[in-house]
């Protein structure tokens, strides 16, 4: 600093009675250590300015395989293989499912027939009847003698019982 | 309360003038020139050494140019801190058209300046109560010396207009050229020769007004 040499000379003629004071300038006290404090203090907070600035930087100095693996990519990877393997589940679904659209009518004569000798021990005339079933199947069927009777003889004897008497 | 007479006092100063400044003074050895402060500045590797050593360097002077214009400590820290923070943000804009003591202590003395006109605005106390606001702060300040003709020249300075306020104490105190305290306060020499010899006046006026009270 460019201290005027003429400062007091300037004073003197001024205020010789301020002049005269000039010697006793002010005792400013401080805490103790402040201004150690205050070199840290402020270097605190421009250090703390400073790391967005520190962070683009690591950013930019990242490696290539550090990017690979990076959390980022990771994720997208896990959503691409995610919906791949959702995409084959629902396609194959959608293969196993397609026999259920296979509707009554589409069946032939000779299928339907075939499925009925198969299984005829374990179907009942009621649900039979609930099928919209051409009766020339039905006499086709070949039922032993009496097996079915009583379920007719039973009925028959129940049903018109009272008609009878 | 120190209970010596100010005839005392003003006498024992005449003898002894100049023992108890505490500004700090710029010696060649304590001192890294602005030049280097600046060199390091410009290198990105150096910058925060030299923005540090720009602190130290400046640390104290900026503190007691801002804590005369404050009145306090506690605020003259904050304003302070406040600069420092300014100045590593915009060192950059410094183009070295000014010195760079003289950009510091305008920023300290803007800073200064426009945390008294916060402080002004928030106070609605009348001019009276604000001498007493004054009384009270330099109370309440643990820092302050006691010594009674300081503190009624204190009392005194703090009756200018803040912008004379800050003339004064950089010619006073700082005893800062004309040259100089034009680049801080981006006032001509001449109205600075002008305000001084104003101040000054007042000041003497107001100290012989008050101290025999």
């Amino acid at each position: 600093m460019d201290k005027d040499k003429n400062i007091h000379k300037e004073l003197e003629e001024i205020s010789p009675f301020l002049a005269k004071m000039k010697g006793k300038k002010e005792e400013i006290e401080t805490p103790e250590n402040y201004f150690h404090y205050l070199e840290n203090s402020v270097m605190q907070q421009v250090q703390l300015e400073q790391n967005p600035v520190l962070q683009k930087k690591e950013i930019r100095t990242i490696s290539f395989w550090s990017r690979f693996f990076s959390l980022r990519v990771i994720t997208g990877l896990a959503s691409v293989i995610l919906l791949i393997v959702v995409g084959i589940y629902f396609n194959q679904t959608a293969i196993d499912t397609s026999g259920d659209s296979l509707q009554f009518a589409d069946l032939t004569d000779a299928e339907i027939l075939n499925y009925l000798t198969d299984n005829v021990e374990t179907l009942d005339i009621y649900s039979l009847s609930d099928l919209d079933v051409d009766d020339s199947i039905l006499d086709v069927i070949d039922l032993e003698e009496g097996e079915g009777d009583y379920l007719f003889e039973e009925s028959s004897m129940d049903i018109f019982s009272d008609e009878i008497f | 309360m120190n209970s010596v007479s100010i005839g005392t006092i003003l006498k024992r100063e005449v003898q002894n003038p100049g023992k108890t400044n505490s500004t700090p003074s710029l010696t060649e050895e304590n001192i890294a020139s602005d030049a280097h402060i600046l060199a390091l500045l410009k290198e990105h590797g150096s910058y925060d050494q030299g923005f540090r050593l720009l602190v130290k360097q400046y640390r104290e002077r900026l503190y007691y140019h801002v804590r005369r214009m404050l009145g306090n400590h506690e605020d003259a820290d904050d304003v302070l801190q406040n600069c420092f923070v300014k100045v590593y943000r915009n060192i950059n804009r410094f183009q070295q058209n000014s010195k760079l003591y003289t950009w510091l202590y305008r920023i300290a003395t803007n800073e200064a300046l426009t945390f008294l006109e916060k402080r002004n605005r928030i106070s609605t106390a009348s001019l009276d109560n604000e001498d007493t606001n004054w009384n009270n702060r330099l109370e309440a300040d643990h820092f302050v010396n006691e010594d009674k003709v300081v503190r009624i020249l204190e009392k005194a300075i703090e009756t200018l207009p803040n912008k004379q306020k800050a003339v004064f104490n950089l010619r006073y105190y700082d005893e800062m050229s004309y040259a100089d305290m034009s680049e801080t306060l981006e006032t001509s020499q001449g109205a600075l020769k002008a305000s001084y010899h104003h101040a000054v006046k007042k000041i003497e006026a107001y100290v012989r007004e008050n101290a025999e009270k």
